[in-house]
């Protein structure tokens, strides 16, 4: 167990900039998650933790040590890999007991571990067989087992869900966080998945073309997002953006967009001040957008007419996608809802949780 | 009902019709593909089992024109005459060592090399390769007076050493191309991840990117192995000494001016057949493909 510290890290690959200078404090024990995009750097950036890398620039450390120079194998971190990387020739046992093996562990001990850590992941009974006789899910925990059982300072994931089937998936991230919970060791989780992101970790870390985003608990970034393309990357479905201006009518402050109009709590005017009559994005998640058949005591300066386009009914909601003006956004309602498509309806725009972003450097105005 | 019964029958029929079509067919194609195994198998086998026909027969039958697999008085003559009268064994020996060495040095220096040419990026790595690959363009004869040359200036004439570089050097390109070919097939991650286990590069090598390699080893081994071992005109070029003789300049011992013993000439070429049939043997198991089934996600 130990913090993992990313001081100032640069990757190039060429005249590309894979990370562009990170800095990082894991802490002991935390559970973090690296999410963006395909391309945006948080595969480098574990694998120059794990020493698979080179750094160009910049130190990392794991607990006191400045491991740049270190050799993966000295690192005493265990990494899971997307695509399970089992040794195809080796059986179960093999797999998980190699790295235990390589460090000249008793034969006692490694036994005890590997039975150990099977058990704790069901697969005791595979322990005999080789990679190509499993199942997808059963590879995947033979690739946790090999990691559990050297017991190491650091846990790296680079995105070991994403080849299950949605079902299996989502049984694993409840595992992985119960695992988390029992093992108590520092885990560094990449995902391109949002609901992986949200789900699983202590602190998540957005990252996008190299550079990190924001850094915060999932429902801190989730309500206060730093920027535009945090809050649309986080969250499903997406937060609706809007090209909007900010007019000021009286004392009250409006979002004036084409289709709509609708008025900004007056907690706003503080921060949002400086951009009237200038152009902002204006953001607001589906389920601050509510249907006005269940909203009691609505303030009709938020009452929006919309025609809807397409509902898409998910069971306990209907996502219902709107259009106004030159704007379309999606509605997450109540399954009973009375919108069908080709119809108008009425909607209410719940400002107090929208936001506000500047245009040109979609920074959130806050 | 009745009509429902009806359209169930119907079904029913139309699918068995199908199913027996399908198999009909299935069966006519391997009863196919049996035949045209069965006629190759008969080409490839048939010169073979004559040459084993003409090393049983006795003396007195050699030129006979009969067609007979097992001949009529067949005698072990021919193979006492070679075993105990003749160098065979010398012979045999000498090919065997010469052999063996070249595949264990070449192997060696192969699948290093070709893993350095697979995995690593470095100044002048594609020039290598092509240079590589250019040496297999050039006819062996023409390498024979060069490598002749410098055998007998580095004292190596009349040598085992001699012959295992010579040799060495006409197979070690081609398997470097055929192993780098194949590492390249072997997924980077599994290196990393024994990496990241606690191995050091050369433990990922012979413990993980080795053994997954057999297959492309084993073809690499034999291919060196036969062609020392059937090698003509270089072992005539560098050994003089008898002594020496590999079994192809042994056998033309057996040819003189006027006379040659076919008998023991084609009960020698059986013998010779055997380390290089069972070599094949013994490595069709690694020549299994699929070997880094199931490792990664397909």
């Amino acid at each position: 167990m130990a913090r993992v510290y990313l001081e100032n890290v640069w990757k190039k690959f060429g005249n590309v900039v894979a990370v562009r200078d990170a800095t990082l404090e894991i802490e002991d024990k935390e559970f973090l998650i690296l999410v963006g995009p395909s391309g945006c750097g948080k595969s480098t950036t574990l694998r120059m933790v794990a020493g698979l890398e080179e750094i160009s620039e910049g130190n990392i450390y794991i607990g006191d040590t400045l491991v740049n120079d270190i050799p993966p194998k000295d690192r005493d971190i265990a990494m899971v890999f997307q695509n399970y990387a089992l040794y195809p020739h080796m059986d179960v046992y093999n797999n998980m007991a190699f790295g235990l093996k390589l460090r000249k562990f008793p034969k006692a001990e490694i036994d005890k571990r590997v039975h150990e850590a099977a058990k704790i992941l069901g697969i005791e009974n595979l322990l005999k067989r080789k990679p190509k006789e499993l199942s997808g899910g059963q590879r995947q925990r033979v690739a946790l087992g090999r990691a559990i059982v050297r017991e190491p300072k650091v846990f790296l994931m680079d995105e070991p869900l994403s080849n299950l089937d949605a079902k299996l998936r989502v049984q694993m991230r409840a595992e992985l966080a119960k695992l988390h919970d029992r093992l108590q060791t520092t885990i560094i989780y990449v995902t391109h998945d949002q609901t992986e992101a949200m789900t699983m970790g202590d602190r998540i870390v957005v990252q996008k073309d190299g550079v990190i985003q924001q850094v915060g608990a999932p429902m801190e970034i989730y309500n206060h997002p730093d920027n535009a393309f945090v809050a649309g990357f986080i969250g499903s479905p997406a937060m609706n953006f809007m090209d909007a201006v900010l007019r000021k009518e009286g004392d009250d402050l409006w979002v004036q967009a084409d289709g709509f109009k609708v008025k900004l709590p007056p907690t706003r005017f503080e921060t949002a001040c400086e951009y009237i009559d200038k152009e902002v994005i204006f953001g607001i998640r589906p389920e601050d957008i509510l249907d006005l058949d269940f909203t009691s005591d609505a303030d009709p300066d938020l009452i929006v007419t919309a025609n809807v386009d397409v509902t898409e009914p998910m069971g306990a909601e209907v996502y219902v996608y709107l259009s106004a003006g030159k704007e379309s956004y999606i509605a997450r309602v109540d399954a009973h809802t009375r919108a069908r498509p080709g119809t108008t309806h009425k909607v209410v725009f719940n400002t107090e949780k929208a936001h506000l972003f500047c245009k040109d450097t979609e920074a959130s105005i806050r | 009902m009745t009509s429902m019964k009806s359209q169930e029958t119907t079904l029913l029929t139309t699918g068995l019709r199908t199913y027996s079509k399908t198999r009909r067919k299935a069966m006519l194609k391997s009863a196919a593909i049996h035949f045209v195994l069965i006629v190759a198998c008969i080409i490839a086998v048939y010169p073979f089992l004559r040459v084993v026909s003409i090393s049983l027969r006795p003396g007195v039958a050699l030129l006979s024109t009969s067609l007979a697999l097992i001949p009529k008085g067949a005698t072990l003559d021919n193979y006492r005459t070679l075993i105990l009268d003749k160098d065979f064994t010398v012979w045999l020996w000498n090919s065997l060592i010469v052999s063996v060495a070249t595949v264990l040095i070449g192997l060696l220096l192969a699948a290093t090399a070709a893993y350095a040419f697979s995995r690593w990026k470095f100044p002048g790595r594609r020039q290598g390769l092509v240079f590589l690959l250019l040496t297999q363009m050039v006819p062996p004869g023409m390498l024979l007076l060069p490598i002749y040359i410098m055998v007998v200036r580095l004292n190596l004439f009349n040598t085992y050493t001699g012959m295992i570089i010579a040799y060495s050097v006409g197979s070690v390109p081609f398997s470097i191309w055929l192993l780098k070919g194949y590492y390249d097939t072997i997924p980077k991650e599994l290196e990393e991840a024994a990496l990241v286990d606690g191995a050091d590069p050369l433990t990922t090598f012979y413990r993980i990117v080795l053994p997954l390699a057999a297959p492309a080893l084993a073809i690499a081994g034999l291919f060196s192995f036969m062609t020392a071992w059937n090698e003509y005109m270089m072992a005539r070029v560098m050994l003089q000494k008898a002594s020496m003789f590999t079994w192809p300049l042994g056998f033309q011992k057996l040819r003189d001016q006027f006379t040659t013993q076919w008998g023991v000439f084609s009960a020698a070429s059986v013998l010779v057949a055997i380390p290089a049939m069972l070599l094949f043997l013994y490595s069709s198991k690694w020549l299994i493909s699929g070997l880094t089934l199931g490792g990664l996600k397909e």
